[in-house]
């Protein structure tokens, strides 16, 4: 047991040692969020911009532009330039995932230190693994050092409890201690990933359920895809603002046209998944951006204009009465901007009421309500992934209208005219064979040919994703869709012409490929040009054959991976399928 | 081998205290293996059948639905040759807030209400439409044969 206080030592050193003093430190400082900065500045061990599996777009969801606040804007500004330590605290938690998910951590991580500051989302509290209410102190404290969980009789007296710190029990405990004593005495389990939080966490703007940060951030919005009729699940429908669409450019049908749609809810399904934080009565740890820390920068920075979603003023947040009746029609800020505490108050004072009775009851609120934080704005990058998506889908569509139309126009036509051309005689059906495997020639290196142009693709795929990263980090401020369009347009202009370090056996196909493109297409045309009676294209038929397409791609993949030298002829292949299309 | 608290807790929460008609037993070297068996909901085709299968926990579960498929045989338009299960909540419809409980509580109740307008059977989906007294006795003799 004498090990638990040298253990607790450990703890940041943000924690203040008693509420007196923080009160007073918050008075003198004029520029809390600058101070805080500039503690950040000096810490290097967490570079968050440089993580190397983190894209971030250029596009921003609404969403987020709309709730920006204004005392934000110091953070905005640095946004991407933060450095996050590990042992930097929010209100006793971390600024830093706990390791509670091994996998990728694909948030955008300096957006989500940004709102856990601004006191909008829960910071990153260290989990708890099991929980006791019947608990002693001693034994809430081993269990947060992740110790056996001693004897109720042991060292301390299970009977004493931070609720009467005057007694001689808390000159043997730390303020540190204390602290965290008092975060996890009345603990919340996540329920999604089973673990125990102080009863600070998020909670769903929507059905109001709690969900640990760990898990918030985990959130995302489902891969693009295409349309799911609806049969069976009305009550995840999407309306029609929200599942983007872009039909009117890229011309496929609606069907086809792949969407993103908003993450939903995962205890009630509803869209537009967001949380509100549920932020303790007294701050500790760094500092939100706002000159009053006593009043959230979100009531009063928040321009309100839309009256029909947010009914409440700043008046309802000095009681705490709890709203029980779902008539009343207003909606009431969550008890986690009403921080009103008087700069008196001792620590302890917060044990007077339990957890429940200091959260307010809340209705639900729209996802664009300024305390509402979305998983849209802790991954701005969902738009720029539907671009890349769409993109591949329209150029994959494409192809397989090129090789529809070479394949299977060309060979009706080959039919036709051998039907033309009357009884097949003996030499005619020679002639026939000869053609057929002079066809089949073609076929053959026109699949070549489209292995090399989608391995260019890719590879050009692949640079504006880099590019995108490298600007990404200079030019925080100026993203917009606007930027990817202009990027994904020029980069077919500005490619370089040729690759470093290709294999030598690249060269060689390239240089032919762009003469045999010729042929197979001059084929193509005249094929279409002798037979009139071509029967209409089907286009159904084209999905058919997408296994005929797929062993092309995967045929690239062994082909074209060095061909970078290839590039110089992209634009000529590329020229042939648009002429394929065209005859369509 | 270290598994998070969730699977744990699911695991032993599953023992402890069962959903009636299921048994779900995680094996004992990874926890993210279950051997499960559904009971056939009474009332249904599969009444008095006793379904094995076969339950993972991906690594990104609970962000990622469970895989769940048959081992036993089943006649159902919703349930293939091979096992597989066509359902919602194992695929879009997943939520992290679901659990194996849950799941395996839908795949029962899919044994009660079959959907042949959803169907993952192609040849089984038609039968059931076509003549639904025929697809049900089928079903009840698959049951007969290699649930029992």
């Amino acid at each position: 047991m004498g090990n638990i206080v040298a253990k607790e030592k450990r703890r940041g050193s943000h924690s203040p040692p008693s509420a007196h003093d923080d009160a007073g430190r918050r008075r003198s400082h004029t520029s809390p969020t600058h101070a805080s900065l500039l503690q950040w500045g000096t810490r290097n061990e967490w570079n968050v911009p440089s993580s190397a599996n983190r894209r971030v777009s250029l596009a921003q969801s609404p969403l987020t532009v709309l709730q920006s606040p204004r005392n934000a804007s110091a953070l905005n500004d640095s946004g991407a330039n933060i450095e996050i330590s590990p042992t930097d605290t929010v209100d006793g938690g971390y600024l830093v995932v706990q390791g509670v998910y091994t996998g990728p951590q694909d948030f955008h991580k300096a957006k989500v230190a940004q709102l856990q500051i601004e006191r909008r989302l829960g910071p990153f509290y260290k989990p708890l693994q099991d929980f006791d209410p019947s608990w002693s102190d001693s034994q809430l404290l081993a269990a947060l050092n992740g110790l056996p969980i001693p004897d109720s009789s042991s060292s301390y007296d299970s009977s004493t409890n931070i609720a009467a710190p005057g007694t001689g029990n808390s000159s043997r405990l730390s303020d540190e201690q204390l602290e965290m004593i008092r975060l996890y005495r009345e603990p919340v389990e996540c329920p999604i990933c089973f673990l125990y939080y102080p009863p600070y966490v998020n909670f769903t703007r929507c059905c109001d359920q709690p969900i640990c940060s760990e898990c918030f951030v985990q959130m995302k919005r489902p891969e693009p895809h295409k349309p799911i009729p609806q049969h069976d699940a009305p009550s995840v429908a999407i309306p029609p603002d929200q599942a983007v669409s872009t039909s009117h450019i890229t011309g496929l049908p609606e069907e086809e046209e792949l969407i993103s749609e908003p993450t939903c809810c995962p205890f009630c399904a509803e869209p537009n998944f967001g949380v509100l934080y549920n932020a303790p009565p007294i701050q500790t740890g760094i500092k939100p951006p706002s000159r009053n820390s006593h009043t959230s920068p979100l009531i009063k920075e928040s321009h309100i204009h839309r009256t029909d979603m947010i009914a409440s003023s700043t008046n309802t947040q000095t009681a705490a009465p709890i709203e029980t009746s779902a008539s009343a029609p207003s909606i009431h800020f969550p008890q986690s901007v009403a921080v009103s505490v008087s700069e008196n108050d001792a620590p302890t004072s917060v044990l007077s009421g339990s957890f429940a009775d200091r959260r307010r009851r809340r209705h639900s609120l729209p996802p664009l309500s300024p305390q509402v934080v979305t998983t849209d704005m802790i991954r701005p990058d969902w738009a720029s992934k539907l671009a890349a998506a769409r993109a591949k889908a329209v150029r994959t569509a494409a192809t397989a209208t090129a090789i529809h139309h070479a394949v299977f126009m060309g060979s009706s036509a080959e039919l036709n005219s051998r039907r033309y051309r009357g009884g097949a005689s003996r030499r005619s059906s020679t002639r026939e064979s000869r053609r057929a495997s002079r066809r089949a020639q073609d076929l053959e290196e026109m699949m070549v040919m489209e292995a090399i142009r989608i391995s260019l693709l890719d590879e050009e795929e692949r640079r504006l994703r880099e590019l995108q990263e490298a600007r990404s980090q200079t030019q925080h401020e100026h993203n917009d869709e606007s930027n990817i369009d202009a990027i994904i347009s020029g980069a077919d202009d500005d490619l370089p012409m040729a690759g470093s370090s290709s294999p030598s056996g690249g060269n060689g196909i390239a240089a032919t490929s762009s003469t045999d493109v010729s042929t197979v297409n001059a084929d193509v045309f005249s094929m279409h040009d002798l037979d009139s009676t071509l029967p209409a294209v089907d286009t159904s038929s084209t999905n058919g054959h997408s296994n005929d397409i797929d062993a092309i791609q995967s045929t690239s993949k062994t082909i074209g991976t060095g061909l970078t030298e290839a590039k110089a002829n992209d634009s000529s292949s590329r020229a042939h399928l648009e002429n394929a299309f065209a005859l369509q | 081998m270290s598994f998070p608290k969730r699977i744990i807790k699911e695991a032993e929460r599953i023992v402890s205290d069962p959903v009636p008609g299921i048994i779900a037993k995680p094996h004992e070297d990874n926890l993210r293996f279950f051997d499960v068996i559904i009971d056939g909901p009474e009332g249904s085709p599969f009444e008095g059948g006793h379904f094995k299968l076969e339950l993972f926990l991906p690594e990104e579960y609970p962000m990622m639905a469970p895989k769940v498929r048959f081992l036993t045989k089943v006649y159902h338009p919703n349930i293939d040759k091979v096992g597989r299960i066509c359902l919602d909540v194992l695929k879009n419809n997943w939520s992290p807030a679901l659990q194996i409980r849950t799941v395996l509580l839908s795949i029962q109740s899919l044994l009660e209400s079959p959907n042949p307008d959803d169907p993952l059977a192609n040849d089984v989906a038609e039968a059931w439409k076509e003549d639904s007294s025929k697809a049900i006795a089928t079903a009840k003799e698959w049951t007969n044969k290699y649930a029992k």
